[in-house]
């Protein structure tokens, strides 16, 4: 009976496997989709840190904290125009009181305008995204700063008109673009992105070629009133099927100061399905290390109503030196663990030698599920950037569920 | 003379309706057998939706649907319309480039060939298939001793990858003489390893003079015990501008389904 009956049972299940009922995928007028992250994260102190007496009074060892973060994200399609809102919205709770928030913001929200696709007009809040570079981006002139330590985290947009037109190949370029973008900062647009400018008009330009394996881009970008001009170049480019290098190289430049940025980065791919990306990264802007250890020093020895704002500053940036060094090897379904990846991420202050490490575990073993563990370990000597972070080990497991 | 010529038309005659002459010139070069296969398998420009199934040994599976579209030779761009959390996602190929969009992180990565957007056993050349012959010259044909659906043997189309680039050094297409599509492709690395083998299964008629095989199977050596499988639907001609394969559309390939 049994022997009788597995025949057409794998004849079902072959017909259940190979059956594709694509009418449920026709495109609607309107759309929408959203994810919820819940994100326990526990915090392991440095009480050594000179931040640490001016942030706590008692003897904090570790502090947890429980989020839970929200995106939705909604699209209207019209016949030649779109309109794209993207919010998020949290709520953190914190064993240390201070730290307590609830937050909600666009991210992104813009009307698209295609009447003469495929050139393009955007205008709303936008996150450009510009540059080739993994962890650092010096090209990113119009931009919130990206942060190395979680360099695929969401930002917010700015709000900004862009205009996108696509010439497509011409002599002996593969494919071109022009992107022109407007950017205005006032009391209230933009207010948050550079708080010191009150009013200023920001242009920019970004011209885009394919030229056989190799993406190149120039860009400029102009403020009116403060008469600052950023220029740019970056490169991304395959060498081989597994091997590429990019970089970027961008200057700032005012009557008062010529600031230089850089970036060059590699990805390899091994046999066995480990991604590497080295990335070394220069700041011209930055502290040297011996510039950070006395900013470090004045914070040691100031008193907490002057420490305070110069911590502040600090802890705001991401870079604060001229040098890093950044490496993560991802391994892709090691030992045949399917929708598993592991990976590894070394941030390295080369000024002053100090290290960040991040340990990832990524598994997404079903539709719409995603598991993160991730594990931050800060080290470095007294007075260097990652030595001086406030919390020396951060683990942090988050669930995501897509709807 | 006129004996000679009766003799002469006599044979033509025979070799005519014997079918010796049809198939004299119905035989074709292993590079015309290659442009048949690509031919066949999809029109010059299309879309089309596909669904990939990864299926694990313990029978789980997770599923994939995306929306294609083809241009010429080597150009392919997908959308990921499902599962949720992956939608929005786009992959475009220019000949040897791929790049990856993910709306989170915004503009365009390059991508390796050899790496798999999905994961399971299709990897991003599988996925972003650009025509056989843009990728590979057809070096000999042979008859194989294995037999199709129709009886009939199968032919063996052994293929040679151009350059280096290209994701499998070697592939042994065995195809059906009477459909003119493959049966099943053994692609084999420059060591002589198989790294996988792509079945290609029930052949159905899409319209507009597309037939077709509507599923793609593939299981490896390197992963025992998984298979995944790409299922096809709605293939379709379909022309469209050259700007629409580039890195800037790729935001916005959803505005053509």
């Amino acid at each position: 009976m049994c022997v009788a009956l597995y025949p057409s049972l794998t004849i079902a299940q072959e017909d259940d496997l190979y059956s594709f009922e694509v009418e449920e995928f026709t495109k609607k007028t309107w759309e929408w989709k959203g994810e919820i992250s819940a994100i326990s994260t526990t915090k392991f102190f440095n009480q050594d840190a000179v931040a640490f007496p001016l942030k706590f009074e008692n003897e904090a060892i570790q502090a947890e904290e429980r989020e839970i973060q929200i995106v939705l994200e909604s699209r209207w399609d019209w016949d030649w125009s779109r309109l794209y809102v993207m919010g998020e919205a949290s709520t953190l709770y914190s064993t240390i009181p201070d730290v307590n928030a609830e937050d909600a913001f666009l991210r992104e929200g813009y009307w698209q305008l295609s009447k003469f696709d495929p050139s393009v007009l955007e205008i709303g809040k936008r996150l450009l995204r510009w540059g080739k570079g993994y962890a650092f981006n010096p090209v990113a002139f119009l931009e919130r700063p990206k942060n190395p330590e979680d360099p695929e985290a969401s930002r917010e947009g700015l709000w900004m008109v862009q205009g996108l037109w696509i010439p497509g190949a011409f002599s002996g370029l593969d494919n071109t673009s022009v992107t022109a973008v407007y950017l205005p900062l006032r009391q209230d647009i933009n207010e948050d992105y550079q708080s010191h400018i009150p009013h200023e008009n920001v242009w920019g330009l970004k011209l885009y070629a394919l030229i056989d394996t190799t993406d190149i881009d120039l860009y400029f970008v102009q403020s009116e009133e403060k008469d600052e001009i950023n220029w740019g170049v970056d490169f991304a480019s395959n060498i081989t099927v597994n091997f590429e290098i990019h970089g970027e190289y961008a200057r700032k430049i005012d009557s008062d100061y010529d600031e230089l940025q850089a970036l060059l980065g590699l990805r390899y791919l091994t046999e066995n399905d480990v991604t590497w990306i080295v990335e070394v990264y220069h700041d011209s802007s930055g502290w040297t290390a011996e510039e950070s250890a006395e900013r470090y020093e004045q914070i040691e020895n100031k008193s907490p109503l002057k420490a305070k704002p110069l911590l502040s500053q600090i802890q705001k940036q991401k870079t604060i030196s001229q040098n890093y060094g950044y490496l993560q090897a991802s391994a892709k379904e090691p030992f045949e663990w399917l929708y598993f990846t592991p990976s590894l991420a070394l941030l390295h202050n080369q000024d002053d030698h100090s290290y960040n490490t991040i340990t990832q575990l990524n598994y997404a073993p079903a539709n719409n599920w995603t598991f993160l563990v991730s594990w931050q370990h800060f080290s470095g000597e007294d007075h260097t950037q990652y030595g001086e972070s406030l919390a020396q080990n951060k683990l942090e497991m988050k669930a995501t569920y897509a709807f | 003379m006129k004996h000679f010529i009766k003799i002469i038309f006599g044979f033509i005659c025979f070799f005519i309706f014997t079918g010796i002459v049809p198939e004299i010139f119905a035989q074709k070069t292993p590079q015309e057998w290659l442009v048949t296969i690509d031919r066949n398998l999809n029109p010059p420009q299309y879309e089309a939706y596909r669904k990939l199934i990864n299926v694990e040994p313990d029978g789980s599976r997770k599923e994939f649907v995306l929306y294609t579209l083809k241009q010429g030779k080597e150009k392919v761009a997908a959308l990921f319309l499902s599962p949720v959390s992956e939608k929005g996602r786009a992959t475009l190929r220019v000949g040897d480039n791929m790049w990856l969009y993910i709306p989170n992180v915004g503009r365009p990565l390059r991508i390796a060939s050899l790496q798999s957007v999905t994961g399971g056993v299709f990897n991003n050349a599988d996925i972003l298939r650009v025509d056989y012959q843009a990728e590979y010259d057809a070096i000999s044909l042979q008859e194989s001793q294995e037999t199709g659906k129709s009886g009939k043997n199968l032919l063996q189309l052994n293929l040679k990858a151009k350059t280096n680039a290209v994701a499998y050094d070697k592939l042994e297409m065995m195809i059906d003489p009477d459909l003119e599509s493959p049966v099943l492709i053994r692609a084999v690395a420059a060591s002589g390893m198989l790294i996988k083998t792509i079945y290609f299964k029930n052949i159905k008629d899409f319209g507009e003079g597309i037939k077709r095989p509507a599923v793609v199977e593939t299981d490896s050596p390197l992963y025992q015990g998984y298979k995944s499988v790409m299922i096809f639907a709605k293939l379709k001609p379909r022309t469209l501008a050259e700007e629409v394969f580039t890195t800037d559309y790729m935001g916005r390939i959803e505005t053509l389904r």
